[in-house]
């Protein structure tokens, strides 16, 4: 039942620094509290005579991983990378946008403009108009 | 991510087809922050930002609307995701006359022009993606046909006062080459924190569509707030791969 124990602690310790490395957030308190329990449980199963050092240790373990996980969520704030490439490439496209804009609104003329053509009511046959198109 | 557009697009079905635009003007900017459910537990993902700005052309002066998702720093070196969704659209009534969508999510990459010929009821379709180069396809459309980022602001522009709690309406929205019906319903107002706006009363709307895009009933939720402007403050989402929200971290030029 101990060797249970302990090989529990030991897995949902293992997993608790593994999510407290990645950015689960407060999701890596799940494996943590688990290593927890079990690590306490462990304790109270070793009998005075057999080593506690084992449970001591992954209770430590996981209530340092708590402090860890709890801090970086709530004294890391979360931001964006500034990513030069995408800015870059948002750039292009509004480049690249006008002009082909240019060529599209020739093409579609601009009486499409006129805000009064385009002023369309709702339509109650909408639906009706759309499942035939798409038939 | 892509379904995280395509919700939002949904949630602003709601609009009136075509009314005239006294809402949105350029210079605006609202971020917010994606969250995604794990384990019962939100876990902030990425930032979504909606921009507005005023584009001239030698023809027209254009409304670029234009929305970026970008993940945040820490999540980059698992799962990078940087999209960018724009349409350009008639100012005085927010039709839209070109969208983009550039996707880039992990090591998947696409790109798609949409050009709405209202005249023609024909939308040129232009698909770029790994294998694919260039292929146009034509989509027949509607009147009142919406691109994604189009659809978000012309909810805004929506007149919701006239609408009843438990009153519904019925759009469409062109996402992927295909046309979606779309159902928004008016569940009541609430007030709810919206973030740096404060405290604010608001439309609680329920959207429902013809795809698989979107599951439950009643449990993809938006918020917006019950003024002239409309923001959006809160979302809910539930697709297929989870659930998650969207929460106003930020607005200016409102």
């Amino acid at each position: 039942m101990r060797r249970f124990l302990i090989l529990t602690a030991v897995f949902f310790s293992l997993a608790g620094i593994a999510f407290a490395i990645l950015p689960l957030g407060t999701i890596g308190l799940i494996p943590v509290i688990l290593g927890l329990i079990f690590a306490v449980l462990t304790y109270f199963k070793s009998t005075p005579g057999r080593k506690k050092i084992l449970p001591k240790i992954l209770i430590g373990l996981t209530l340092l991983l708590s402090v860890v996980i709890i801090g970086k969520e709530t004294l890391i704030e979360d931001t964006v990378a500034v990513d030069e490439t995408f800015k870059e490439k948002i750039e292009e496209s509004n480049q690249e946008n006008i002009e082909e804009l240019e060529n599209e609104l020739e093409e579609l003329d601009l009486e499409e403009f006129n805000t009064e053509d385009l002023n369309f009511e709702e339509d109650p046959g909408l639906i009706e108009e759309l499942d035939s198109l798409q038939q | 991510m892509k379904q995280l557009f395509i919700v939002c697009a949904l949630f602003a079905c709601i609009a009136s087809f075509s009314q005239q635009n006294n809402t949105i003007k350029a210079g605006e900017k609202l971020v917010f922050t994606a969250s995604y459910n794990m384990s019962g537990l939100m876990t902030q993902l990425a930032q979504v930002s909606m921009e507005t700005a005023n584009v001239k052309t030698s023809k027209a002066t254009l409304l670029h609307l234009k929305c970026t998702a970008a993940t945040y720093s820490k999540w980059d070196s698992f799962f990078k995701i940087r999209d960018l969704y724009e349409s350009y659209v008639n100012p005085a009534n927010l039709k839209p006359v070109m969208h983009k969508r550039d996707v880039e999510e992990g090591t998947y990459k696409k790109q798609m022009k949409y050009t709405f010929n209202y005249k023609t009821k024909n939308a040129k379709v232009t698909l770029n993606k790994k294998g694919v180069k260039d292929q146009i396809s034509n989509v027949a459309i509607t009147p009142a046909t919406h691109d994604v980022v189009s659809l978000i602001y012309q909810l805004r522009n929506s007149d919701l006062s006239t609408l009843q709690p438990g009153g519904s309406k019925q759009f469409t929205l062109l996402f992927d080459e295909k046309l979606f019906p779309v159902t928004v319903k008016l569940m009541g107002k609430e007030t709810i924190d919206a973030g740096p706006l404060g405290k604010k009363q608001c439309y609680k709307l329920s959207v429902s569509a013809k795809t698989d895009k979107l599951k439950g009933k009643d449990q993809n939720l938006i918020w917006l707030t019950a003024d002239a402007k409309k923001i959006p403050v809160f979302m809910k989402f539930n697709i297929p791969v989870g659930t998650g929200q969207l929460q106003l971290k930020s607005a200016a030029g409102i």
